[in-house]
């Protein structure tokens, strides 16, 4: 076989193996999730739920509703809330973009977005 | 160059344009920005390996002209800044593989290299006005071109890999 055939399939190879590698390690950054906090349909708050620390803090809504936010391994839920139907800290921790944790008294919607860049779209 | 030559080099650039147009009209495979299965490149990598009388020279003269055109149909100047990024540096990796390999069957590393090339252009052309976070569109980009460069390569081999009447025609052409 002719050598520079041998140098031509290898280095069609190497760029697709490449691709590949550069592939699947570019996915795994890419499962970074973005907890989304808003409060009477604004952003307020945006977490990077695979980088954050266990954290606890609370959100005050427009109407003087309290909730407290916690954040443990990797995971966001309400453990207190100070409205009537406790519906929020009801919601199990979230994760993924499945279902978001809403406290329809306060305003409140916690929702998992993917990171930020995957969004932008170019023509 | 003499009438000839020039008039076929004007069929070239117009077959490559009508290709251009045609595949603008196929729906998107890949839901990936960029991605074009690369129909414009078959007289390009066509005049680039019918040797004869036929340089690099007219090569460029053809790709030039196609982009410029195919950009004021487009009438869109990012999409001229794009292809002339990735044309510039295809035209550089079929003129190295031709230096080398100058056989029919190099289409098909011509044909590779320079859709890979193509797509890295394009996607520095538009990491500098976009974000440079499109490099995340590289590797899928490649793994496709490679693919459709194939695709392109084996339409010029199949043309030119036996010795054919009208082929030597075209060759002779000065």
């Amino acid at each position: 076989m002719d050598k520079r055939k041998v140098i031509c399939l290898a280095a069609v190879v190497a760029i697709v193996f490449f691709s590949l590698l550069a592939l699947l390690l570019t996915g795994n950054i890419k499962n970074g999730n973005t907890a989304c906090i808003y409060s009477g349909g604004k952003l307020i708050k945006t977490i990077e739920l695979s980088t954050a620390e266990n954290q606890t803090f609370t959100i005050s809504g427009e109407d003087g509703g309290c909730n407290t936010i916690e954040i443990k391994d990797g995971t966001i839920g309400v453990t207190q809330a100070d409205c009537p139907d406790k519906i929020c800290v009801h919601t199990a921790y979230i994760s993924d973009g499945v279902q978001p944790i809403v406290c329809v008294p306060n305003r409140l919607v916690i929702r998992i977005e993917a990171s930020r860049q995957e969004n932008s779209h170019v023509d | 160059m003499s009438i000839r030559k020039l008039v076929f080099s004007a069929l070239l650039t117009a077959l490559s344009l009508t290709l251009f147009i045609i595949e603008s009209m196929i729906p998107p495979v890949l839901p990936v920005p960029g991605f074009r299965i690369g129909l414009a490149y078959l007289p390009v990598l066509f005049s680039v390996y019918i040797g004869g009388s036929w340089s690099l020279y007219d090569t460029a003269l053809i790709l030039i002209s196609r982009i410029l055109l195919s950009a004021m149909i487009n009438g869109n100047l990012t999409a001229l800044l794009f292809s002339s990024a990735g044309g510039i540096l295809s035209f550089t990796a079929m003129a190295l593989t031709h230096r080398f390999i100058k056989e029919p069957w190099g289409a098909f590393p011509a044909g590779i290299f320079s859709a890979v090339m193509h797509n890295i252009g394009q996607i520095s052309a538009a990491a500098l006005i976009y974000t440079a976070s499109v490099f995340a569109y590289l590797p899928v980009l490649a793994v496709a071109s490679v693919i459709t460069g194939t695709f392109i390569a084996a339409s010029v081999w199949l043309i030119l890999r036996k010795p054919n009447k009208i082929i030597n025609k075209i060759k002779k052409i000065k």
